[in-house]
């Protein structure tokens, strides 16, 4: 069985996988800026803005990440582990329990659509 | 009482003298009460003072406790930090891959025990230092509460003291009413008193000199007669 290389993320209670190719690097959570009448919002990482999704409650760290070649920042996770572990269907397997990957894709449609519909009530 | 102008009842003069006697005795266990009470709030005073240097110490020992608090979290957040740092060395090894990035993916999930095992110990230290300081604060009402007792205790005997100085001063004026009511003028009755003290003295010197010289006794005995004449129940013979 193939081996994937990641980071195990604690998400709502739950564990979710995060790959090395995607996972960046974790900081301590710093100043995160609204855009004014937009639900985004921004943190300053290394001199760079960075777009910041929030995926839960506020932790003390923020995790960076690289998808499709852009930066993007996701908080409200805390790091666990980082490992290589089996991979299963939907995720890992660690330790016999299987992990299943967090899904990005998913919640970054859902940011768009709330990107969305807040810019739509706020040309009305 | 004595009817005035005639000569007042041996009875009733002695009985006049007792009283006097027992107002003296209560006049002097005033005294004695007020010194005592004054040595009581001076003991309080004392107490009090120790009582705020112990409550000064606490106040110290908040402030240091405050400081360690202080020194637990900067150690808190270091070790915060540590563990991104250690995570962060995994994720470079992770995305290294097998084989070449496994070491340091092992040695960074052995750092991340470590300073786990540091957080948990960190976090037992607080809870231990936040029961020290449940404690301190306890102890300090207590000892501010012992504080004010002791206090109210100083400005109690005060006032006893207070009391007692009135007590005497009014014992000394019945005393003098007293004697004044019975004919009795106990400054006149100390001089006397002293005074037959002296002759008695003098008397007692005078016949051991004439034991010493027996030629001179009759001569002498005749000087000492009528100084024994001033000294009641005293046998002019001796």
């Amino acid at each position: 069985m193939s081996q994937r290389a990641g980071l195990l993320v604690r998400h709502g209670g739950r564990l979710a996988f995060l790959p090395a190719s995607v996972a960046r690097g974790l900081l301590p959570l710093p100043r995160l800026s609204k855009i004014p009448w937009d639900s985004a919002e921004i943190a300053l990482v290394a001199g760079e803005v960075v777009p910041v999704l929030s995926l839960g409650d506020p932790s003390a760290e923020l995790l960076l990440c690289e998808l499709d070649g852009q930066s993007l920042a996701l908080s409200g996770l805390t790091a666990v582990r980082v490992g290589f572990w089996p991979a299963s269907d939907s995720g890992v397997n660690v330790d016999g329990l299987n992990v299943p990957a967090l899904d990005l894709n998913a919640a970054l449609s859902q940011f768009r659509s709330a990107h969305r519909a807040s810019q739509e009530l706020h040309h009305e | 009482m004595s009817d005035q102008g005639s000569k007042p009842d041996p009875l009733f003069t002695v009985s006049g003298t007792r009283l006097l006697a027992a107002l003296d005795a209560a006049k002097t266990a005033a005294s004695r009460a007020t010194a005592e009470q004054r040595a009581a709030g001076s003991g309080l005073s004392q107490q009090q003072s120790e009582l705020e240097a112990v409550q000064e110490s606490a106040l110290k020992l908040a402030t240091r406790s405050r400081d360690i608090r202080n020194s637990l979290l900067l150690l808190r957040e270091s070790l915060d930090r540590a563990k991104l740092s250690a995570l962060n060395a995994g994720l470079e090894g992770a995305r290294l891959g097998e084989p070449i990035g496994k070491a340091l993916v092992v040695m960074s999930d052995e750092q991340r025990n470590l300073l786990a095992r540091a957080l948990d110990a960190m976090d037992e230290h607080s809870a231990l230092l936040a029961e020290v300081d449940r404690d301190r604060d306890r102890c300090s009402g207590e000892l501010s509460q012992l504080s004010e007792r002791a206090r109210q205790a100083a400005a109690a005997l005060t006032r006893a003291e207070a009391q007692s100085q009135l007590s005497c001063a009014l014992l000394h004026e019945v005393r003098r009413d007293v004697g004044q009511l019975f004919g009795i003028d106990p400054e006149a009755e100390q001089a006397i008193a002293e005074a037959r003290a002296q002759v008695r003295t003098a008397a007692q010197s005078l016949f051991e000199l004439t034991q010493r010289a027996p030629l001179s006794a009759a001569a002498l005995r005749e000087l000492l007669s009528p100084l024994l004449t001033l000294i009641p129940n005293e046998d002019p013979r001796r």
